[in-house]
């Protein structure tokens, strides 16, 4: 059959250039648009360090009503008094008090850091207030010799002394325990007089629901630096809804949680801010872009394939016919229609692929990270190597373009299998 | 007569060949869909619409920087350059100084919790600039505009309306935000969300900063602001650009621009005042890229289809290859059968088209609070309470209209030229021979 299907393809040649040339250009496509989004998808879907359907953000505003309350302390307490309130409802686990710049969020703080090693990374950096266990309302545990969360959350600090994520310290310095050691921050020369001081590794949290690494240092804010519009956290037990928490409890909240010239404005599922934080990055616009056009060239091949082998329809009719009285079955013509799809889109596919490995090779491949530190290769084995990375993806685009051809195929080749053979080969 | 002769045996072959016509609306529809989606997107962004009217001529100061060897700072503009010179500017016709609140909360008159209100604080011909149609009361007085301590405020009907059920009962009425009571002098209709550029649903005079016993210095250039001018044409933009050429030149070499160290900073303008087209397009990068990368997508979103409806064209012309041969025969020459062809075609892609044009429509309507921001690389978000309205003259321009129809005459061109004059070439008897 094999001959016999590049027999029928060399004779239409012309017929199939053009569907060649237009199979191409989609694989061309196809993996310009599809690399980005299957690296994303991936990304997206692996653990965060922390289980975001269990947490619920509370956003507040400012409003000068006191100046007597114009400070931390008042602040402060009134957010104990909330948290306390929070604590009292069956639903909740923990509440506690966090920067408002808190994972998914478009504001944050990213400096390069070095170790005593002089390594460069971009770390995400985090604010943690004194004596709220931020690390234990979001399941975190500390590592090795450090103290346990309570304890860093509670402990005197000074200057400089900071905790890191786990894979923080695995970058920074490999196997060895980072406790009592020293990393600068956006320091080229590095200098330990001035550079923090590791307390504490706990362990990682992705950040970014859409970025794969998971380097992040924690500052502790014990000084209260000015915090006028600070957010909460609250996690849920096992079990609730957090959007119907919301739903339950907004109105009390929004209406009660007001003191230390703060008021509650926003309550919501961590999930929401999560995708308006995608939004806002641009990568939600970014992902439909692609998932589109890719949709758009596809269906649009699909109806070039449909047109092109359903106009073909009369003089195929009777190629079937003399196979069919021949003794070939309707399936072994089925067959031959699929299998000539399939070599058409194999050879664009590999035309393609090769176009594009020199194209990659110079302007990269996604990195699923927005980490600045391009140098630094991304966490994830296969998207970080080239070669296992390109074979991924062009697997995936190939075996897309070869369902979008065979459906478009099996349509007419399906109505042209099934003709009398008599009738076929009456104008013959 | 002749035409209406082509358009018979248009109707006729679409009958009688209703898989081919099918797929060739099929695949007109498609690209249109997109293309159609696309330039409105950017209609709907760039072109004057309510009460953006005046969006040809209007252009923006929106970010300044100031240097001083390495060290560089930068961000939008305070009070003091436009009061200082800006407002100075002989070569314009109206200018105005904006900034947007940043989570302002109106107090709910009947008990029910704040709510979140976008309040815009404006300086200057701000109500000549965007033709903005008073509703009730009137504009601001001159006197309210340049008060220390501004309390009038003009809301949109649609605020009007939640607030104090309409516009006339607005009129006198105060509105709590951010804990500042304004009074009601006016109710102007309510522009769309996405016209950003004048989107608020209150607005305020901006007060005055005070700058230290002092005076303003080189730090007092940047603030939250931006700064919206209009000019009456291009000659009069051009001279403007030379006016701010010949400010930053006499500003850079006053004492103004000298730190209480001695150090001399330099102030940056660079590209501005920028036109509206290019500041929304993307004001940092370079517009030429991006204008050619549009124009690139367009052409792929149109030829991938082209190629399609190509083949199906080639394949249909094998079955009329008899009929032309006859026609041949009788007298006709290559350029009639061709113009017949690429007419039956034209025809076909214009109902292709008008779906596709009624797909965008529908696509952009439904989809209409993220879908405008498709193409920012950081997209504001909307407000859960924001009402994204699209408005009929944001659909149905003639623009519009009038790009559908180009991308029907180079879809038509591209798909159909080639096949159709391949087959043209082909010698009277073969096309005779030619079974049906």
């Amino acid at each position: 059959m094999f001959k016999l299907i590049i027999k029928n393809l060399w004779s239409r040649r012309r017929r199939n250039a053009a569907l060649l040339v237009e199979l191409v250009i989609i694989t061309l496509v196809a993996w310009i648009s599809l690399d980005t989004v299957i690296v994303n998808t991936y990304v997206r879907n692996m653990p965060l360090g922390y289980d975001m359907e269990r947490i619920v953000k509370i956003e507040f505003g400012h409003e000068g009503v006191n100046p007597e309350d114009e400070n931390d302390d008042a602040r402060d307490r009134a957010l104990r008094r909330f948290a306390s309130n929070l604590e009292s409802l069956p639903e909740v686990e923990k509440a506690v008090r966090v920067s408002s710049n808190l994972f998914e969020s478009t504001s944050y703080s990213v400096n390069t850091i070095s170790a005593d090693t002089v390594n460069y990374y971009s770390f995400f950096a985090y604010t943690f207030n004194s004596g709220w266990d931020m690390f234990a309302a979001l399941g975190m545990k500390s590592l090795g010799n450090s103290p346990s969360t309570e304890e860093l959350t509670s402990r005197p600090y000074v200057q400089g002394e900071i905790v890191i994520s786990e894979s923080g310290a695995r970058r920074l310095f490999g196997d060895m325990d980072p406790v009592g050691h020293y990393i600068g921050e956006d320091m080229p020369d590095f200098n330990e007089e001035e550079a923090n001081k590791v307390v504490g590794v706990v362990t990682d949290i992705r950040p970014r629901s859409n970025e794969s690494d998971a380097l992040v240092f924690y500052r502790p804010n014990p000084w209260r630096e000015y915090d006028s519009s600070p957010s909460m956290m609250i996690r849920l037990k096992e079990g609730v809804s957090a959007r119907s928490f919301v739903n339950k409890y907004r109105d009390m909240m929004t209406s009660e949680f007001r003191g230390g010239n703060i008021f509650c404005y926003k309550v919501a599922p961590m999930t929401e801010f999560s995708e308006n934080y995608l939004y806002k990055s641009g990568y939600t616009n970014s992902m439909r872009l692609r998932v589109v056009l890719a949709l758009f060239f596809l269906v649009n091949l699909c109806l070039g394939i449909v047109g092109t082998f359903l106009l073909q329809t009369r003089k195929r009719t009777e190629d079937a016919g003399v196979m069919l009285s021949f003794g070939a079955t309707p399936r072994y013509i089925r067959a031959m229609f699929l299998g000539e799809g399939a070599v058409l889109t194999t050879v664009a596919c590999a035309i393609g692929f090769t176009v594009y490995y020199f194209i990659a090779g110079a302007v990269g491949l996604a990195r699923g990270t927005g980490n600045m530190n391009v140098a630094m290769r991304p966490d994830v084995p296969w998207i970080a190597s080239f070669g296992e990375h390109f074979a991924v993806v062009s697997l995936i685009v190939y075996l897309l373009i070869l369902v979008t051809v065979l459906v478009g195929i099996y349509i007419p080749a399906r109505r042209i299998s099934r003709v009398n053979p008599v009738d076929a080969l009456r104008d013959e | 007569m002749i035409l209406s002769q082509y358009v018979k045996q248009a109707w006729h072959q679409a009958r009688t060949n209703v898989t081919y016509t099918v797929l060739y609306v099929a695949g007109v529809m498609l690209a249109m869909m997109f293309t159609m989606t696309m330039a409105m997107v950017l209609y709907v962004r760039i072109a004057p619409v309510y009460p953006e009217n005046n969006r040809d001529n209007t252009s923006y100061i929106a970010n300044i920087w100031l240097r001083n060897g390495e060290i560089a700072m930068g961000g939008q503009v305070s009070q003091f350059p436009y009061d200082e010179w800006f407002s100075k500017f002989e070569n314009i016709e109206h200018i105005a100084l904006v900034n947007d609140s940043y989570r302002s909360f109106a107090k709910s008159p009947d008990g029910t919790p704040d709510f979140e209100v976008h309040v815009k604080f404006v300086r200057g011909d701000f109500f000549k600039i965007y033709d903005f149609e008073l509703v009730a009361g009137r504009m601001f007085t001159a006197e309210e505009a340049n008060a220390e301590a501004p309390r009038a405020a003009i809301i949109t009907d649609r605020l009007a309306e939640r607030m104090f059920g309409g516009a006339e009962q607005a009129i006198g009425q105060t509105v709590t935000v951010d804990r500042y009571d304004n009074r009601v002098v006016g109710v102007v209709r309510g522009a769309s969300i996405l016209t950003r550029r004048s989107y608020a649903q209150m607005y305020r005079p901006m007060g005055k900063l005070y700058y230290g016993p002092n005076g303003p210095g080189y730090g007092d250039f940047t603030g939250p602001n931006s700064v919206v001018i209009t000019t009456r044409d291009a000659a009069q933009a051009k001279a403007l650009d030379e006016e701010m050429k010949t400010l930053l030149h006499k500003i850079n070499n006053s004492d103004v621009m000298v730190d209480p160290d001695g150090d001399r900073w330099k102030l940056q303008i660079e590209g501005q005042p920028m036109p509206h087209w290019r500041y929304v397009l993307n004001p940092d990068g370079n517009v030429n890229v991006l204008v050619w990368l549009y124009v690139g997508i367009v052409l792929v979103l149109l030829i991938v289809p082209a190629i399609n409806l190509s083949g199906l064209i080639g394949g249909r012309m094998d079955s009329r290859l008899s009929e032309l041969g006859i026609r041949k025969t009788y007298g006709a020459t290559r350029s009639s059968l061709l113009g017949q062809v690429m007419f039956e075609n034209l025809l076909l892609t214009l109902v292709g088209a008008v779906l596709g044009m009624a797909g965008a429509w529908i696509l952009v309507t439904s989809c209409r609070r993220w879908i405008f921001s498709i193409f920012d690389s950081s997209p504001s978000q909307v407000p859960e309470w924001a009402d994204v309205a699209v408005n009929p003259d944001m659909l149905f321009a003639p623009a519009l209209f009038g790009a559908m129809l180009a991308m029907c005459l180079i879809v038509n061109l591209l798909s159909a030229v080639v096949p159709a004059w391949l087959y043209m070439r082909k010698p009277i008897v073969s096309s005779l021979y030619e079974k049906r």
